[in-house]
């Protein structure tokens, strides 16, 4: 093989590897507690400038069109991590130095610090709560909108749990191992 | 032994490196990117009319679906400029 082409091919090798890496920017939550329990996590992300209200886990929503926002917390969930798994549960670049956690583990302990108040549902879901707005200017007539989702059967329950802040600071990419 | 590189052969290994090098280039950029420093103080906010949170205790066998797909085995990496791993305890 000529020599340039074996550098080809060898860089060829190094570009498929990169790719197959996850993305960089991300936060990770990983169950690395010893004792073998596992759990269920959510994360809570600010949203400096959103359209959507999401504001129950069936999908219902409110809405308005920009240039109006609204400011809110997203919080997401459930991931289910068993002894020695990790969840991405966010996969953009992180936006705000804070966010928030919160773990229901099968021990029964819970996360040291934890003491703001989020609300969950028991099925999977994405409610923005912490909201205000909207804000900006719609000249003229300021449309807004709501919508309907599906609840199904039986209706989600909801709960109120306190997350755990996170110093996310200035890092594209963050891992939480709870131990 | 040694030839004259062909434009094909630049044009690879231009792409290659390149395409390569973009990760570390996204790291470097993201942490200058515009972000947020805020925390929440209930005064600053209204609540959203959320549903009314059930009397029932939260348990594991509260809890049904979750988003299986996003979830792989651990693997320790080292921190670097852009990455950071936090240890929380949990007791």
């Amino acid at each position: 093989m000529k020599p340039l082409t074996t550098l080809t091919a060898a860089l060829a090798f190094g570009v498929l590897l990169f790719s197959t890496e996850p993305s960089l920017a991300q936060f990770t939550i990983c169950n690395t507690k010893a004792n073998g329990a596992d759990m269920y996590v959510t994360y809570a992300y600010y949203e400096p400038n959103t359209t959507t209200l999401s504001v129950d886990a069936c999908g219902n929503y409110t809405s308005v069109q920009p240039p109006q926002y609204f400011i809110a917390w997203r919080n997401t969930g459930w991931w289910h991590l068993k002894k020695n798994q990790c969840a991405t549960v966010y996969q953009q670049p992180l936006r705000n130095t804070w966010g928030y956690i919160y773990a229901q583990i099968s021990d029964g302990s819970s996360l040291v610090g934890a003491d703001t108040p989020f609300q969950v549902a028991n099925t999977e879901f994405a409610i923005d709560q912490y909201y205000s707005g909207p804000f900006g200017s719609c000249s003229g007539e300021c449309v807004g909108t709501s919508g309907y989702g599906d609840c199904g059967s039986p209706a989600p329950t909801y709960w109120y749990v306190n997350t755990l802040p996170i110093h996310q600071k200035s890092y594209s990419s963050f891992k939480v191992n709870i131990y | 032994m040694f030839r004259i590189p062909s434009n094909l052969d630049v044009g690879f290994v231009a792409f290659g490196l390149s395409f390569a090098l973009m990760p570390l280039a996204l790291a470097d950029s993201a942490p200058g990117s515009v972000r947020t420093d805020v925390k929440i103080e209930a005064k600053d906010f209204k609540g959203t009319a959320t549903p009314a949170a059930t009397p029932n205790p939260l348990t594991l066998r509260s809890l049904s679906a979750t988003h299986a797909a996003d979830v792989h085995l651990y693997v320790a990496k080292p921190d670097t400029k852009a990455t950071h791993t936090l240890r929380i305890q949990s007791k």
